[in-house]
């Protein structure tokens, strides 16, 4: 197995409108769909933030999106998703730890950030297999982690 | 491969009975010579012609956007399937071509209309509004300062 993270760019952004949405996924899963089939690539499309494809051979694999967060030195992860028909393969730990790397090296920073709802069973345990977490639960149900 | 830069494979029009004349036509644009004088003849999946159709489509929305974003009040019939356009900013509806025309040499490039088709219908999609601090990482109280330490280094 060997995954390869690629920068989105205007060129390549369309290839998010082939993922198709989670039925029944609770709000927060909703809202990062949300957010990487539209606003995400809309910000790639008009320059105001920066995304990733996770590929395997030409198969894509997951898709993230990071801004520099506004307050701490740190990049932003805001958004990751494992593909629908690749979920439940025990893929996403490997996608999230390329996709990390990839933002490191993109954003040239030390710390890479992302939130957590903490009903998100799956992305909690993908999340402490590759960090610790930063913080407990915050007011709004958001776990923080931050690698390194 | 969807270009359509020349023919994938050659054949006479005695081979058109042969079953692979047909098969490979369906991967791509394939040649029958027909002996002689005549100008070879083409076959080829109708997707490809499909494709470029919506391609040529999507470029004359282009040229008719480019052409009414330049007056003072851009005509909607005009602007077409783009008309959503209509009212934004100078500035929004500049980038709005600049990333229009990126999306579409892509589209050229490929034959493909996937990158126009993608772009235009995007940027038709107001922007959403999210509940969750996941996107600006608007972490509250006790957790802020736990990051502060962590983290540190506000800028
Ligand atoms: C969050 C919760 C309430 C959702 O209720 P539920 O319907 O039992 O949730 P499920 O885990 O079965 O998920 C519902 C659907 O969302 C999907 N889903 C779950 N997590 C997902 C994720 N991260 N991304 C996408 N889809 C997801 C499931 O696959 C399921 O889809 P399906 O109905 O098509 O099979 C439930 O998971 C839960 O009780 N979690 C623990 C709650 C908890 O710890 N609360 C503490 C508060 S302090
Ligand atoms: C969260 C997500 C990335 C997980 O991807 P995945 O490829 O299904 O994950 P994996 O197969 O690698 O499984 C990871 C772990 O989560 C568990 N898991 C997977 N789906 C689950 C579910 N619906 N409910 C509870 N646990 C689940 C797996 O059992 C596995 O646990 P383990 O590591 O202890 O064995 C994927 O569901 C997704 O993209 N969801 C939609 C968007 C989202 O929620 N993104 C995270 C926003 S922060």
């Amino acid at each position: 197995m060997s995954l390869t993270a690629t920068a989105l760019t205007r060129r390549n952004v369309h290839q998010v409108s082939a993922i198709e949405r989670t039925a029944n996924a609770p709000w927060w899963a909703q809202e990062v769909e949300t957010f990487l089939l539209v606003d995400a690539p809309k910000q790639i499309l008009s320059r105001t933030g920066s995304g990733l494809l996770v590929h395997e051979g030409d198969v894509l694999v997951a898709v993230a999106a990071h801004r520099p967060h506004h307050k701490w030195t740190a990049e932003l992860l805001q958004a990751f998703l494992v593909l629908p028909a690749l979920r439940n393969k025990g893929l996403a730990a490997l996608a999230l730890l390329c996709a990390l790397a990839h933002v490191h090296v993109a954003a040239k920073t030390e710390h890479v950030m992302w939130l957590v709802h903490q009903e998100n069973t799956a992305m909690l345990r993908v999340s402490l297999s590759v960090a610790d977490p930063a913080t407990p639960a915050d007011a709004d149900g958001f776990v923080t982690f931050a690698k390194p | 491969m969807r270009m359509l830069t020349g023919p994938i494979a050659s054949f006479s029009k005695s081979h058109l009975r042969d079953p692979k004349v047909v098969a490979t036509a369906s991967q791509g644009l394939v040649e029958i010579r027909l002996g002689g004088d005549a100008d070879p003849v083409g076959m080829l999946p109708m997707r490809m012609i499909r494709e470029q159709q919506e391609v040529h489509a999507l470029a004359q929305t282009f040229i008719r956007a480019m052409v009414a974003l330049r007056q003072e009040k851009p005509s909607p019939v005009l602007l077409g399937e783009v008309a959503y356009v209509a009212d934004w900013s100078r500035d929004e509806q500049d980038r709005f071509l600049d990333g229009f025309a990126e999306a579409m040499a892509e589209s050229l490039r490929m034959n493909d209309p996937a990158p126009a088709r993608f772009y235009v219908k995007l940027m038709s999609i107001p922007d959403s509004e999210y509940r969750s601090p996941q996107f600006t990482g608007n972490v509250t109280g006790a957790s802020a300062d736990i990051i502060d330490a962590k983290v540190g280094l506000r800028r």
